[in-house]
């Protein structure tokens, strides 16, 4: 059987202030604006655990269970 | 003694060259039979790399990469005897940074996880496999099952995940995502898993119950039928349960007919039954039972010894029903007195021909 291959994306931290700039969410991740869109809890370096595009806009998911837990059912929708 | 130390130079040099090619053979066959252990060397190599400290500055970047995708394919793999779908399957690790741009992150539409330099205790690996199992190996399974339900089987997929590839991690896991779910243990979430628990310890049900998922995540149904969906997969959970804590020589319900996941288990065993009729009693009992009942998917056990029997009934039902797979398992029975036995099992599994995607609305 072939098997299906899917990747799954990934930032180290070396790239992270990288890629948070080129999202164009630097400036409000710096000035603790971004928030974790399922708890509302700030986003920090200690707590982010992913980023994904939601309606048109940068979401990001903070390393709560229950918050990655919604991101994966909220994925999960999305693809449904 | 000049003529002696070359031909020990000789001997070493001809034994260095043959051991040297043997090697690369050996390494070249090693990888072609086993290209999923490819990654696990590279994070092996990174790792000992990552010893010199700043000098190689993106070995953990490479290593966190090679074992979380290797660690995941090799379990899919293992498990793939028992549940094939999950090794079709394979994981791949994909670094990004400066070349993403706002507007190509919003079109690709992706989850990007971050994953940490200052990896302590390897936590990377941890939320790795979370992200991983529910958003590839689970995708389909998980689809339409209630909140809980899902969690549950999330929860008891990576903690078996943890567990095989790295037990390690395993109370790091525990500590963040399965205790605070755990509750008391009287949450539906921790009484979903004790159910899933049983299902494994049969060998055979566990698998059984993904599957049925799996099938269930194949089909588009018309309507919002979710509510309905969701009753019949917790029905599924107490009905294989049942069959699973069942004792040998128990004759119980083996059939599941709902509306959407119609399943039948035939275990082909007494021996009086094989030797009086061969297989024409199961083929019976399918023709009047579980064909009426338009059963999707039939499962057949049986002993190993009893192979050619279950074969025989399978290719009865050649024009109807497609041999989806077939394998060979350990499984733990109970015996009429409560003890355990150890028995390997044939099962075959087999799948209408012709199941619609689309389920309309009734």
């Amino acid at each position: 059987m072939e098997a299906e291959r899917t990747s799954v994306k990934a930032v180290y931290d070396d790239d992270l202030v990288a890629l948070l700039r080129a999202l164009d969410v630097y400036g409000d991740f710096t000035a603790h604006r971004l928030r974790c869109a399922f708890c509302r809890d700030t986003i920090t370096w200690d707590n982010l655990y992913a980023l994904y595009p939601d309606s048109g806009a940068v979401k990001c998911c903070c390393s709560k269970p229950d918050c990655v837990e919604g991101l994966l059912a909220k994925r999960s929708e999305k693809a449904h | 003694m000049d003529e002696a130390l070359k031909a020990i130079g000789l001997a070493i040099g001809v034994g260095a060259g043959i051991s040297g090619w043997a090697l690369l053979v050996y390494v070249v066959i090693t990888i072609f039979k086993n290209p999923d252990k490819v990654d696990l060397w590279r994070a092996l190599f990174y790792r000992m790399l990552m010893a010199f400290g700043s000098m190689f500055k993106s070995a953990h970047k490479q290593y966190v990469r090679y074992d979380l995708q290797g660690r995941v394919n090799e379990f899919a793999r293992a498990l793939s005897k028992e549940a094939p779908y999950l090794a079709t399957t394979k994981v791949k690790v994909e670094y990004v940074g400066t070349e993403t741009t706002r507007e190509s992150f919003l079109k690709d539409d992706e989850v990007i996880l971050r994953l940490r330099s200052n990896d302590r205790n390897e936590r990377n690996f941890v939320h790795g496999a979370c992200l991983i199992t529910a958003a590839c190996l689970l995708h389909k399974t998980r689809r339409y099952m209630a909140k809980t339900q899902r969690e549950a089987v999330e929860l008891y997929v990576v903690t078996k995940l943890l567990q095989r590839e790295k037990p390690s991690v395993v109370n790091i896991y525990l500590e963040e995502y399965l205790h605070p779910k755990w509750g008391d243990g009287n949450t539906k979430i921790a009484k979903h898993y004790a159910a899933y628990d049983r299902l494994d310890k049969g060998a055979l049900f566990f698998p059984v119950f993904l599957r049925e998922l799996d099938f269930l995540g194949n089909k588009v149904f018309g309507g919002p039928r979710k509510g309905q969906i969701q009753a019949e997969i917790s029905a599924l959970i107490e009905f294989l349960d049942k069959v699973a804590q069942r004792k040998v020589g128990d004759e119980g319900d083996l059939e599941f007919n709902r509306e959407y996941c119609r399943v039948g288990i035939v275990i082909v065993g007494r021996s009086a039954k094989i030797a009086a009729s061969g297989a024409k009693a199961w083929v019976k009992y399918i023709r009047n039972n579980l064909e009426p009942h338009h059963t999707e998917t039939i499962y057949l056990v049986g002993a190993p010894e009893n192979k050619g029997v279950i074969d025989e009934v399978c290719d009865a039902f050649d024009g109807t029903y497609e041999r989806y797979h077939s394998s060979i398992h350990d499984i733990e029975m109970k015996a009429s007195d409560g003890t355990l036995l150890k028995r390997k099992r044939y099962i075959v599994i087999l799948r209408v021909h012709g199941i619609n995607v689309y389920q309309s609305a009734a």
